[in-house]
C-alpha cells in the first residue's frame, strides 16, 4: 500500500514537473521581451495584449500587431485564425485581447530581421468593440467664447487696416 | 526718448511678421479640423476649434499691434533672426494645445517636446498610445513636421502679397541661406511646389504598396500620406507605435528610404536637376560628402553587425542596419527595431557608428538636421588646403575650391563659419551626453540620444520616455530648436531679451 502510494506520489511530481519546464512562458509585458530577447530567442512563449491597427493579409499568413499598452509586437499568423480577431485597436476602438503562443525569434530570418512571433494558437479572451468619446461640455463653450474673441479681432483689424489705407 | 521709440518700433514690426507668421501656421489646423468632421471625431474637432482660435487671436493681436509701423521700419538682420526665432517658440507652445486637449500627454511639457520635435523634423515621440489617437490629430502632428521640414517662415512667406521688404532675413533666420531664384518669396514658393510634387508622387506610391501588403484602401491612403510627410521632411513620425517596424514589409521600407535620402538633398540641388542640370548630383559637394560617409559607415556597421553575428543574413542586415544608418544619416529617425534593441543586441560600435551619422547629418537648406554634409566637405577641404599650403613654397599660391551649385572660392569666412557652426553642435551633444550621464543613464546611451537631439533626428535608445526628467525633457527642446534653427537667430534671440531685461532692471535702479 505504501509502495503504491509512493510511486503515485513520485508519477505525481515527475507529470507536474514536466508540466511546468514544457509550459510556454506568459508574458504580457512585452518590455521584458526586449530586454531578455537573446536569452528566450526561439524558445515557446505565450503573450497577451490588445490586437492594434489591422490585419495585413500576406495570402496563407497575415501579420497582426499586438500591444501591451506601451509596446506593440508582430505576431506572423495563418490567416484563417487570423479571422478569429474581430476588433482592432484603435481611435475609438478597443480591440480583441488575444493570447497568443508561439515561437518568439529575436531577429527573424524569414523576415529580415523583425524581432516577432510566429504564433500557432490564438486565443481570443475578452471581445473589444466600440469606446464613446465623451464630448465635453466646457470645450463648448471655451470653443463659442474664443471664436467669439477671434471675430471681434478679425473685425477691429479689417477696419484698422481700412483705416490706415485711406 | 529716440532710443526708447526706436526700439518699441524693432517691437511692433517684429510683432507684425512674428504674428503674421503664426496666421499662416496656425491655418493648417483647418486641415486636422476637415480630418476629424469628415470622420466624426467630434471632441477631436472641439479641441482644434479652440487651438485655432487661440492661435488667430493671438496673430491677429500681434499684428495689429504691428500694422501701423509695417513697411515704415527698414527690417535689419537682428529683426530677422528674432521674427523666425520667436516664431518658432510660440508656435510650440500653440501648437501643443490640441495634444494637451485630447488627453494623450501626460503634461504640456510633453506636448510641448512633441511638437519640438515635430516642427524641428526630430522625430521624437512622448505621446503615449499613439496606437490609438485619432486621424485628426495623428494628420496634425504629420503636418507639424512636413511644414518643420520647409520652415513655417517659409511657409508664411510663400503667401506673403505685400510687406516682402525684409523676407530674406526672415529666410536665414530659419537656417536657410540658399537663393534658388532671386527673389525670395519665388524660392519659397519654389521650396513650396517641390515638397507638394513630391507629396503627391510619395503619397501615391506608398498607398499603392499600402494596399499590397494588405492595409484597407483608406486606411492605406492616410497610413501613405503620413509616412511620406514625415520621411520627406525627415522626421520619422509614424502613425503607430511601431513606427517603421509596424508594417513588416520590405518594400515599404524601400519606399521610405528612398523618400527620406531624397528629402535630406539640398533644395537648391532639387532645383538644378529640375532645370535638367542633373550632372549636379555628382559633382556636389555636398552629395559627394554623404554618399562618402553613408558608405563607409554603412559598411563598418555591416561588417560589425554580421561579424557579432546580430543577424545572419544578408537581408536582415540590409534590413535593419543599412536601414538604421541611412534613416540616422539623413536625420530622419524612422525605425524598425525596439529602441532598446540597440543597447541589448547592437553592441558599442555601430551605435557609435550610428552617433557619428547623426551628428552629421544631411545637407544644408534642406530638411535635414546635424552640421551637414556640406560643413564637413567644407572642413575637410580646408584641412588639404592647409597641408597643401605647407608642403608648397610661399611664391605657388593654389587657390581651392569646392563645388555647390557652382564654383565657390574656399575663403577663411566660410571655413570659419563652418568651424563655428560644428563647434556649436559638439558643444551641444556634450552637454546632452554629461546631463544624461548625471541622471544616471549609460554614457554610450546619454551619448546616442543626445546625438540623436542635437542632429534632429529622433532614433532613440529607450532614453527618451515620458517618465524621464523634466530638465532632459527642457533641455532636449532647446537641443532640437538650437539645432534646427542653427543657433544664429537663437542666439540673437537670447541676446535681446537679455539686453531687454538689463535696461529694464537699469531703468528701475535708477527710478
Amino acid at each position: 500500500m505504501v509502495k503504491t502510494f509512493k510511486t503515485v506520489i513520485l508519477v505525481f511530481i515527475i507529470v507536474f514537473s514536466f508540466y511546468v519546464t514544457c509550459m510556454a512562458k506568459d508574458y504580457s509585458n512585452f518590455n521584458g521581451l526586449i530586454e531578455s530577447s537573446k536569452k528566450i530567442d526561439n524558445n515557446k512563449i505565450t503573450l497577451k495584449g490588445e490586437a492594434i491597427g489591422e490585419c495585413m493579409n500576406r495570402g496563407e499568413y497575415s501579420w497582426v500587431n499586438i500591444s501591451d499598452g506601451s509596446t506593440a509586437m508582430g505576431i506572423w499568423i495563418k490567416s484563417d485564425q487570423a479571422q478569429s480577431i474581430k476588433n482592432f485597436g484603435k481611435y475609438g476602438y478597443k480591440g480583441d485581447i488575444v493570447k497568443i503562443s508561439g515561437t518568439f525569434n529575436r531577429a527573424c530570418t524569414q523576415h529580415g530581421g523583425d524581432m516577432d512571433i510566429h504564433a500557432i494558437s490564438v486565443e481570443i479572451i475578452d471581445a473589444g468593440g466600440n469606446v464613446k468619446i465623451p464630448i465635453s461640455s466646457s470645450k463648448k463653450v471655451i470653443a463659442i467664447i474664443l471664436t467669439i474673441i477671434t471675430l471681434i479681432f478679425t473685425f477691429i483689424y479689417i477696419r484698422f487696416t481700412k483705416g490706415t489705407s485711406k | 526718448m529716440n532710443k526708447t521709440r526706436k526700439s518699441l518700433d524693432d517691437l511692433k514690426i517684429i510683432n507684425f511678421y512674428v504674428g503674421y507668421v503664426i496666421m499662416g501656421t496656425a491655418s493648417l489646423m483647418l486641415i486636422p479640423m476637415v480630418t476629424s468632421l469628415i470622420f466624426k471625431e467630434w471632441s477631436v474637432l472641439l479641441d482644434f476649434t479652440i487651438s485655432i482660435n487661440m492661435a488667430f487671436s493671438l496673430g491677429i493681436f500681434l499684428m495689429l499691434t504691428g500694422k501701423n509701423k509695417v513697411d515704415k521700419v527698414k527690417v535689419q538682420w537682428k529683426h530677422g533672426l528674432i521674427i523666425a526665432s520667436s516664431s518658432w517658440l510660440i508656435l510650440t507652445f500653440l501648437c501643443a494645445v490640441p495634444y494637451e486637449l485630447s488627453g494623450k500627454t501626460a503634461s504640456f511639457l510633453d506636448a510641448c517636446f512633441d511638437v519640438m520635435s515635430g516642427f524641428t523634423t526630430t522625430g521624437l515621440v512622448l505621446t503615449q498610445d499613439l496606437d490609438h489617437i485619432s486621424l485628426g490629430l495623428n494628420m496634425w502632428r504629420h503636418i507639424i513636421t512636413f511644414v518643420g521640414g520647409q520652415g513655417m517662415v517659409v511657409l508664411a512667406l510663400s503667401f506673403m502679397v505685400k510687406h516682402t521688404l525684409g523676407a530674406y532675413k526672415m529666410y536665414v533666420g530659419e537656417g536657410k541661406d540658399v537663393g534658388l531664384v532671386p527673389n525670395v518669396k519665388n524660392t519659397a514658393r519654389l521650396i513650396w511646389k517641390i515638397s507638394i510634387v513630391y507629396l503627391i508622387i510619395g503619397t501615391v506610391s506608398l498607398w499603392i504598396n499600402g494596399m499590397f501588403i494588405g492595409l484597407q484602401p483608406v486606411s492605406a491612403f492616410f497610413h501613405g500620406l503620413f509616412i511620406f510627410m514625415s520621411a520627406w521632411s525627415t522626421g520619422g513620425f509614424a502613425p503607430m507605435s511601431q513606427n517603421i517596424l509596424y508594417y513588416h514589409s520590405l518594400s515599404y521600407e524601400l519606399l521610405t528610404m528612398i523618400f527620406f535620402v531624397i528629402g535630406s538633398l539640398n533644395f537648391a540641388l532639387h532645383y538644378a536637376v529640375w532645370q535638367g542640370n542633373k550632372k549636379e548630383v555628382f559633382k556636389n559637394i555636398e552629395t559627394q560628402s554623404f554618399f562618402i560617409t553613408a558608405l563607409i559607415i554603412s559598411f563598418f556597421t555591416a561588417l560589425k553587425l554580421t561579424n557579432s553575428g546580430v543577424y545572419s543574413n544578408g537581408i536582415s542586415v540590409f534590413r535593419k542596419g543599412i536601414y538604421n544608418v541611412l534613416s540616422a544619416h539623413t536625420t530622419t529617425g524612422f525605425g524598425n527595431l525596439y529602441a532598446r534593441q540597440f543597447a541589448t543586441e547592437w553592441g558599442d560600435f555601430p551605435v557609435v557608428m550610428l552617433i557619428i551619422a547623426m551628428l552629421i547629418g544631411g545637407s544644408a537648406c534642406s530638411t535635414a538636421g546635424g552640421f551637414k554634409g556640406l560643413r564637413l566637405g567644407v572642413v575637410f577641404k580646408s584641412i588639404i588646403a592647409e597641408v597643401n599650403k605647407l608642403l608648397n613654397s610661399d611664391r605657388k599660391i593654389k587657390v581651392f575650391k569646392i563645388h555647390h551649385i557652382k564654383e565657390i572660392v574656399l575663403e577663411d569666412g566660410l571655413v570659419k563659419s563652418a568651424y563655428l557652426i560644428i563647434t556649436c553642435y559638439i558643444i551641444l551633444f556634450f552637454i546632452g551626453t554629461a546631463l544624461g550621464t548625471y541622471y544616471g543613464y549609460p554614457v554610450l546611451s546619454s551619448a546616442f540620444e543626445a546625438a540623436s537631439v542635437t542632429g534632429n533626428v529622433g532614433l532613440s535608445i529607450g532614453v527618451t520616455t515620458p517618465t524621464m526628467p523634466n530638465v532632459m525633457k527642457i533641455y532636449y527642446i532647446i537641443a532640437m530648436y538650437l539645432g534646427r534653427l542653427e543657433f544664429i537667430s537663437v542666439f540673437a534671440l537670447i541676446g535681446v531679451s537679455f539686453g531687454g531685461i538689463k535696461k529694464l532692471w537699469l531703468k528701475l535702479l535708477k527710478q
